[in-house]
């Protein structure tokens, strides 16, 4: 859906997104993770059309955007960092505007304007001023911007930044449900999101792409590998040790009576390791899949990204 | 070059140089300008009249055109160098300002378009300026023998005069997100486009006449409120016209590869 191919942006002498490739298949929810400044939104703007690579090629539906930035932009529905919008328009002023410049008119733009206010929840302040909204309301009104002409493929750039935890939860659900039927992208650098809502996760720090969609979080996998969760009854120092022989796991993390366990993705049978914990003795207080720990992984990947630089 | 998109960008313009005061405040300025030049010029022509009395050969060298029609229009160009850029500084300056920019130019709309929608947008503006003055010619028409031709061509070289200043004012804007240096900016071409044709006396004549061809008010807006329909005139507002534009859409094209 879509494809980057070695996307390099420098600026001068400095470069912004050095040499990055990664695809992004029908219906994944990709997280793009990185600390601020590492080029995510450089990376996005390249994506939408905003800014043109200085080297590489990015093909989005199909469509080159060299040769079809039209198609292109016509297939994306963006939400640019900090939800710009137009302060002296209202809501529905603001929402015929952008249907019209997508392309939309007519009734048409009307269904589509009444079934993105429904979505976004925006009913009550439709007829308002978008200069005197909320924070939270603003950053609605740009996800509903870009849901308009029913885009297949959104682009958010830090979706959630700068609102209360409740208004975070309405967006991240907000997005769960996007994500359904919408091919999506998400920038951000604040990692539970990512856990909470991608499928996928791509990790980029200072202009390089450190990891690339090895994460399927919904099914708990990292590079392949199965990770697991297992919290026993005791705590013990010969737990680590006990886990660390079955055969096919790879590594065991511990933290307290909290372990981290990762093991070759085609291990068939996980109810051998509550079967051994549990005959040696030390109780199963909690076993289950998917628990990736993203931050862990964040941090190691990072701070090893910027040994290597020094 | 999609009409239904570049409606929506100009419906969105006016809208919003109607949502804030700066529109109306520079309505109500030109009305009040045109009116006190208006008022002026007749007292003038009034005293004049009785002077003229007295040297009969000079009689028909006296006329509403000459002593009306030109000196105030040719003032009312004055103000609106002055006025215009004040209409289209925001054009694109807001717009990198406030990121909206962003949304514009991620969507699937021409460039073309919007620089086109944006111009179309201001010279709306302005031709309701213009509209503000038509009790000028109205009143001149009803009480006096002024020719209409004549004012028919002085609107025309109004609206030339007043686009052009606008496609200027365009591309100051394009090429700053702060408004106040985009109009002045605007004001600094306008006025160096206007005084270029003052030293056109005296100077080597190949020069002198280029210069001259060249000036924005000078030659070609004279023979427009003189009445006299030269191509030349309309081609040189026009070519005017789509140079600023033509450059306005390079600099926002330039700036996807900064």
């Amino acid at each position: 859906m879509i494809e980057l191919k070695k996307i390099t942006k420098t600026y001068g002498e400095r470069t912004v997104v050095n040499s990055v490739s990664f695809k992004v298949e029908k219906g994944e929810v990709l997280g793009f993770l990185g600390p601020n400044g590492a080029g995510k939104t450089t990376t996005m703007r390249i994506i939408t059309g905003y800014l043109a690579p200085s080297e590489g090629e990015v093909t989005v539906n199909g469509y080159d955007i060299k040769k079809d930035p039209l198609k292109v932009k016509g297939a994306i529905g963006y939400l640019p960092e900090l939800a710009p919008a137009y302060p002296e328009m209202t809501v529905l002023g603001y929402f015929r505007f952008m249907a019209g410049i997508k392309g939309l008119s007519g009734t048409v733009m009307g269904a589509a304007m009444e079934k993105v206010i429904q979505q976004t929840n925006l009913d009550k302040v439709k007829d308002r001023i978008i200069g005197n909204l909320s924070r939270g309301y603003r950053q609605r009104v740009g996800i509903a911007q870009a849901l308009l002409s029913d885009p297949p493929i959104l682009i958010l750039d830090e979706p959630t930044v700068g609102l209360d935890p409740e208004q975070i939860i309405e967006i991240r659900n907000l997005i769960k449900e996007l994500g359904k039927d919408h091919t999506i992208i998400l920038s951000t650098h604040i990692l539970p999101e990512v856990t909470v809502t991608c499928t996928r996760v791509v990790i980029i720090n200072d202009g390089r792409l450190l990891s690339v969609g090895d994460y399927n979080l919904s099914r708990g996998e990292l590079h392949g590998d199965k990770v697991y969760r297992l919290v026993t009854a005791r705590e013990d120092n010969g737990i680590a040790g006990l886990l660390e022989s079955i055969p096919g796991i790879k590594e065991v993390k511990k933290k307290n009576n909290t372990f981290t366990i990762r093991i070759n993705g085609d291990f068939k049978n996980p109810a051998s390791i509550t079967d051994a914990v549990f005959r040696a003795g030390y109780g199963v207080a909690e076993f289950s899949s998917g628990a990736v720990d993203l931050e862990d992984e964040y941090i190691r990947l990072i701070s090893q990204d910027r040994g290597g630089v020094q | 070059m999609n009409s239904g998109r570049t409606r929506a960008i100009v419906r969105r313009e006016l809208v919003s140089y109607f949502a804030s005061p700066i529109a109306y405040i520079i309505l109500a300025i030109f009305a009040l300008m045109t009116g006190y030049f208006f008022y002026v010029r007749i007292q003038l022509y009034n005293f004049l009249s009785l002077q003229f009395m007295k040297y009969q050969g000079y009689i028909d060298k006296f006329n509403i055109g000459d002593f009306i029609i030109k000196p105030l229009y040719a003032n009312l160009a004055v103000i609106l160098l002055l006025l215009l850029p004040i209409i289209t500084m925001k054009s694109y300056a807001e717009e990198k300002r406030n990121g909206t920019k962003e949304l514009i130019m991620t969507s699937p709309v021409r460039l073309s378009e919007i620089v086109l929608g944006k111009f179309i947008s201001a010279c709306l503006v302005f031709m309701t300026m213009l509209v503000l003055t038509l009790s000028v010619p109205v009143l001149l028409g009803s009480y006096t023998s002024a020719d209409t031709g004549v004012m028919i061509t002085t609107y025309t070289g109004m609206f030339l005069l007043g686009a052009s200043m606008i496609s200027v004012g365009m591309f100051a804007s394009s090429i700053t997100e702060n408004q106040i240096v985009a109009a002045v900016i605007a004001f600094g071409i306008l006025l160096l486009f206007w005084a270029i044709g003052w030293v056109s006396h005296g100077a080597n004549p190949a020069l002198s006449s280029f210069l001259g061809y060249i000036s924005l008010i000078d030659l070609h807006f004279q023979n427009l409120l003189k009445g006299i329909v030269d191509t030349r005139d309309i081609v040189y507002y026009l070519s005017f016209i789509f140079f600023f534009l033509f450059l306005t859409h390079r600099v926002l094209e330039s700036e996807r590869w900064r």
